[in-house]
């Protein structure tokens, strides 16, 4: 919720805010000073003329010295001339135009930044998953019912006997079952994916092709040695590990 | 005219009825120097051995892939690389040659 950034520029606009205090307070002291000054050449012109004890005084108009004593000796050192508070007065308000240009300028990329993800995500949300959420769920339930035909296929053929021949055929019949899901798959969603996120597309493609290379060989085996559970669960994590792609992607975004 | 013979048979075990995987593919591109052999012929025929029930995508692009991206497009390639072979395999030939066209990561040349 609160970015580094926002904290520094937070950070940046306390320290303004005491900076500026202080150079009121430091206003406010000079204009004491001022008064003093007045005080201090009456003073000054009483003792010459009555003459009566030293009192040292540094001259307000040509020292250089910030430091001044009152009449117990105490040491004002932090009445400083009225000329400091003007510098240090400037100073803060060239300061102040410098944050403020570049709290404008980081701001103005942050909002570049936050239009161009807004819509990606608008695509992404929008379009491509929301648009094809039913595509995406008949992809699954093609892929389940075809392991589920042909599970129910062996088992007949288990149970009933069937050639070698014929089991053959079924092995092939599912491969171009899968073959054909896994086209449809390619044109119907992620080549749309892919006009927008080339990415994530290349992910899903590579995942279609390792979930091919894997679920051949579990048809590849004897009729006595078939087991449909290796399937289910191939088809299972498969879908599992598809939807993290997608969801996985967003996030990235 | 130059005609380079590549029989899949001689590179799968005689039980085993499809190709498949991308590192496989690209080994037997390497076995036979398909790359340097394909600039030096007109025609490569490719002998599918019969009962063969898949080129999985994965075993074409290691293997033809490269060979698709020199071509430029699926008909260049098909009118270079002839494939005998049973009709459901051309569909996976089409559909090797859609992704190897792909600009993408989908396809890693060496």
């Amino acid at each position: 919720m609160f970015s580094k950034k926002n904290n520094y520029i937070a950070l940046l606009c306390f320290f303004l805010f005491i900076g500026n205090a202080a150079s009121q307070s430091i206003k406010k002291s000079s204009k004491v000073s001022a008064e003093n000054k007045a005080n201090l050449k009456d003073k000054e012109s009483q003792l010459e003329q009555a003459s009566m004890k030293e009192v040292d005084v540094v001259s307000r108009f040509n020292s250089t010295r910030l430091s001044l004593k009152d009449d117990a000796g105490v040491i004002r050192w932090w009445e400083a001339k009225s000329v400091y508070s003007k510098v240090i007065d400037w100073i803060l308000k060239v300061f102040n135009i410098f944050i403020l240009l570049w709290i404008y300028l980081v701001g103005r990329n942050d909002r570049k930044t936050d239009l161009k993800r807004n819509v990606e995500s608008y695509w992404y949300q929008d379009v491509v998953l929301k648009s094809n959420h039913e595509t995406m769920s008949k992809i699954y339930d093609d892929l389940e019912s075809m392991i589920e035909k042909h599970i129910v296929a062996v088992s007949v053929g288990k149970v009933s006997g069937v050639t070698a021949v014929d089991y053959d055929k079924l092995i092939t019949d599912t491969n171009v079952n899968f073959n054909d899901v896994k086209t449809t798959a390619r044109k119907k969603f992620i080549d749309i994916v892919e006009a927008v996120h080339p990415d994530l597309a290349d992910d899903l493609n590579n995942l279609f092709m390792d979930l091919q290379d894997s679920f051949s060989p579990l048809l590849e085996v004897t009729l006595a040695n078939f087991d449909g559970e290796d399937l289910r669960s191939l088809i299972s994590s498969f879908k599992s590990e598809f939807i993290s792609k997608l969801y996985g992607y967003h996030k990235k975004i | 005219m130059n005609v380079f013979d590549l029989d899949l048979a001689n590179h799968k075990s005689k039980e085993v009825k499809f190709f498949s995987g991308r590192p496989r593919g690209e080994k037997v591109r390497e076995s036979i120097f398909l790359g340097k052999k394909e600039d030096m012929v007109e025609e490569v025929r490719v002998k599918v051995p019969t009962g063969t029930r898949s080129i999985h995508t994965s075993f074409f692009l290691g293997l033809f892939g490269p060979s698709v991206r020199k071509c430029g497009s699926g008909e260049k390639f098909l009118e270079k690389f002839k494939f005998d072979c049973e009709e459901i395999i051309n569909k996976d030939v089409d559909e090797g040659i859609v992704l190897a066209l792909k600009k993408s990561n989908v396809l890693k040349e060496k």
